[in-house]
């Protein structure tokens, strides 16, 4: 599954996205039930609010082969500063514009460590204890 | 090796970073020789004139990455019509706040 990663551009001073590169790799929180082959095509910001130039970005994306699009938690659930964006329906309205059939992803790794590690746990077998030791996503 | 990459806010308007993802995942150029490549970040540098890439490229070290990795949109002015007209300034200020074996600079 080719997926396209959106991320908020208030956001990257403080992340450069490894905890969403992560939960790629990991297939954790979001990607959970996702069993076959996740390859990122594409990683972009949201192109700051209120988010007008998400469309082209997703177009962009679709150009690419892009089967869903992503959007980072620091959209929804606004981490790591608990500021959710105020502009979440306007930017998947103007996704859905772009292409009805995209698949959108709204979140992608849980609010805070505590719950990323539980989920962790839980979902951990012995075919994939390396998750353990990812920082990001292989390339 | 654990690289994070930054690259041009202007540029990203036209580009997904496909480009510099296929790259790396063919490791062609500055990447033959790595053979485990694990992206930490793909940030952008902040809107000019770039003055936020130093402080952003240290946080991204303290962070878990080894290599800081400057796309090719910024030190080259691959992709697009001209290049960086800040470029100096910038690697002037990166290399005040960080080594200069911690920077890969140009991915196309």
């Amino acid at each position: 599954m080719k997926i396209g990663l959106i991320r908020c551009l208030e956001t990257e001073s403080e992340c450069g996205g490894r905890h969403c590169f992560q939960t790629i790799e990991n297939k954790e929180g979001a990607f959970k039930e996702i069993t076959e082959y996740i390859e990122l095509i594409g990683v972009t910001s949201c192109g700051g609010c209120p988010g007008k130039k998400i469309s082209k970005k997703v177009k962009m994306m679709v150009q690419n082969g892009a089967e869903a699009v992503v959007l980072g938690s620091c959209i929804k659930l606004g981490t790591p500063i608990d500021f959710s964006c105020p502009n979440l329906e306007k930017i998947k309205g103007a996704i859905k514009e772009v292409d009805q059939d995209l698949e959108i992803i709204e979140w992608t790794h849980y609010t805070t460590f505590r719950e990323i590690l539980i989920d962790r746990i839980k979902t951990t077998n012995l075919g994939n204890l390396d998750r353990f030791f990812t920082k990001g996503l292989n390339l | 090796m654990k690289v994070a990459i930054i690259r041009c806010l202007k540029q990203e308007e036209e580009c997904i970073a496909n480009s510099c993802l296929d790259l790396i995942k063919q490791r062609k150029n500055k990447f033959a020789d790595i053979s485990n490549v694990e992206l930490v970040g793909l940030i952008t540098c902040g809107d000019c004139p770039g003055k936020k890439i130093s402080i952003r490229a240290k946080n991204l070290l303290e962070a878990g990455a080894d290599k800081i990795i400057l796309a090719s949109c910024i030190t080259k002015g691959s992709c697009r019509d001209a290049a960086c007209p800040y470029w100096n300034n910038i690697k002037k200020s990166l290399l005040s706040v960080i080594p200069e074996e911690k920077l890969i600079l140009s991915t196309l």
